[in-house]
């Protein structure tokens, strides 16, 4: 983080000793590999604040698609699904198959799939950790909040509380985070079945419980989050899957207003991108 | 090198004790405990509109009072905007950090960010929200908010604005903390004879948290 020494020094407030210290490993680690990988987060690896762009290490590999139940051809290249964190289809139960396979063979013919995004809802979790727009996080004492671009959708994590046993449910669900070293682990529950956890309509019921273990790899340069669903509903047993966040301090989040539908742009065959 | 390091750290370190003397820390959950559907300046008067914008406002104004459609944008899921967001009669949390203070509006989870002493973006799109840049007078936040559309009302009675206008607000705490007051300047040359002030509220909700809501076509607020 030597590209402005002014700017990274007025992040530094309390920890000054400890925080010079991991500046300097920080820079070290950018004169190095780590340069060539992306940015590098320097300093207090508990201190997540900044702008976040998940990579394209969770974004579809379109051969997946393609290969799926031996369907296809017609791959999905702008759509992030979440699979297992080994490339494999989820344990779903019959529910969940059968909620997926209407889904899914929607989604390879270009029709529209139940999705509530479409109708500017929130993407719920744990969709919106895997949308391809930027997120930022910003924390204060007892809570992390992430504020994404997409549909201004907010996710509040506060931190060490008890969840209640019947959750209100909602699109993002109610979370809380305590770290485990230098591993932040969110729970969340009360994350409604109406969300969805992709552009191919994977599904979960009401009764999805995600655990998240989020951390720093590749030098500092990206959060992994590490996602174990529990959904008795829609899986036979509890499944991984993965996103990374590539830590992005040249960007700032933008102004993204969904109702007026002006970032999605549809061509001539009526597909629709993220402009 | 670590030697520099260390001491800018530790030369931050000083600056952020001294700065934190003087500058509160709004964190928390604020409500403003009156709604304001018609704005009016702080002396209570319209605000100075010019003869155009006069007669939209009337017309507006009319139209709702005779039962007619109006077109509040917010009818629509569209943003409030600003100052309209500050107003919103929900619960609105703010996230203030060094660099940022955050504002989140419970109404269609809705937020502004404002970059402490930063700079607008020169190529500037017109926005619902504008570019908003803050910094410290004393105690006192002092945000200029521009770079807006001109789509949004200021208030659910009608108040138009074009996209000259200019927001400042002077945002302070009372009463030790149990209280902020935002002291808003608007100023839009096309759509008023002057620049004139109007203050809003807001109370702390200690332990309150923002429910999760939703403004669709389907499902307004």
């Amino acid at each position: 983080m030597m590209r402005n020494p002014t700017k990274l020094a007025l992040c530094v407030t309390a920890a000054a000793l400890a925080a010079a210290v991991s500046m300097h490993h920080g820079a070290q680690a950018q004169e190095g590999e780590g340069r060539a990988a992306g940015h590098v987060h320097a300093g207090d690896p508990h201190d997540l604040s900044g702008v976040y762009f998940v990579t394209e290490a969770a974004q579809l590999n379109s051969d997946r698609t393609v290969k799926y139940n031996g369907r296809g051809p017609k791959a999905l290249p702008h759509s992030r699904v979440l699979w297992t964190s080994d490339d494999k289809e989820p344990p779903f139960t019959a529910w969940g198959k059968a909620k997926f396979d209407a889904s899914f063979n929607g989604a390879i013919n270009n029709e529209p799939i139940a999705d509530p995004s479409t109708d500017c809802l929130p993407h719920g979790m744990p969709r919106i950790m895997i949308a391809p727009y930027p997120m930022q996080i910003v924390q204060t004492p007892g809570q992390i909040t992430m504020m994404f671009e997409v549909n201004h959708n907010v996710r509040y994590i506060p931190m060490n509380r008890v969840l209640p046993r019947n959750p209100k449910i909602t699109m993002m669900g109610e979370s809380s985070g305590h770290w485990e070293g230098d591993t932040l682990v969110i729970e969340t529950v009360g994350s409604s079945g109406k969300s969805i956890f992709d552009e191919i309509g994977t599904p979960h019921s009401d009764k999805l419980k995600i655990t998240e273990r989020l951390r720093w790899i590749k030098n500092n340069t990206q959060l992994e989050d590490l996602m174990t669903f529990e959904d008795p509903i829609a899986y036979t047993k509890p499944w991984v899957g993965r996103a990374v966040l590539a830590w992005r301090p040249d960007i700032q989040i933008t102004e993204y207003v969904c109702e007026e539908n002006n970032r999605n742009v549809s061509n001539a065959d009526g597909k629709t991108t993220a402009r | 090198m670590k030697t520099s390091a260390l001491s800018g750290a530790v030369l931050a370190l000083a600056l952020a004790t001294v700065a934190s003397a003087a500058e509160p820390n709004f964190t928390g959950i604020w409500r403003t405990p009156t709604f304001i559907p018609t704005l009016k300046t702080d002396k209570g008067a319209l605000p100075p509109l010019r003869p155009e914008a006069a007669a939209i406002y009337k017309k507006r104004v009319a139209d709702r009072a005779a039962g007619k459609k109006v077109d509040d944008p917010l009818d629509e899921c569209m943003p409030h905007g600003v100052p309209r967001l500050m107003y919103a009669p929900y619960p609105m949390l703010i996230l203030h950090t060094a660099k940022q203070v955050n504002l989140i509006q419970e109404a269609n989870h809705s937020y502004r960010m404002i970059y402490i002493n930063s700079v607008h973006p020169e190529d500037g799109d017109p926005k619902w929200f504008g570019s908003a840049v803050g910094h410290w007078e004393g105690a006192t936040l002092v945000v200029e908010t521009t770079q807006f559309n001109d789509k949004t009302w200021l208030d659910k009675a009608g108040l138009p604005h074009s996209d000259q206008l200019k927001v400042t607000e002077r945002i302070s705490m009372g009463a030790g903390g149990k209280t902020l007051v935002d002291r808003i300047t608007i100023d839009d040359p096309k759509t008023f004879t002057a620049p004139w002030s109007t203050t809003v509220r807001y109370n702390k909700l200690p332990g309150m948290r923002l429910t999760e809501t939703a403004c669709t076509r389907d499902h307004k607020m």
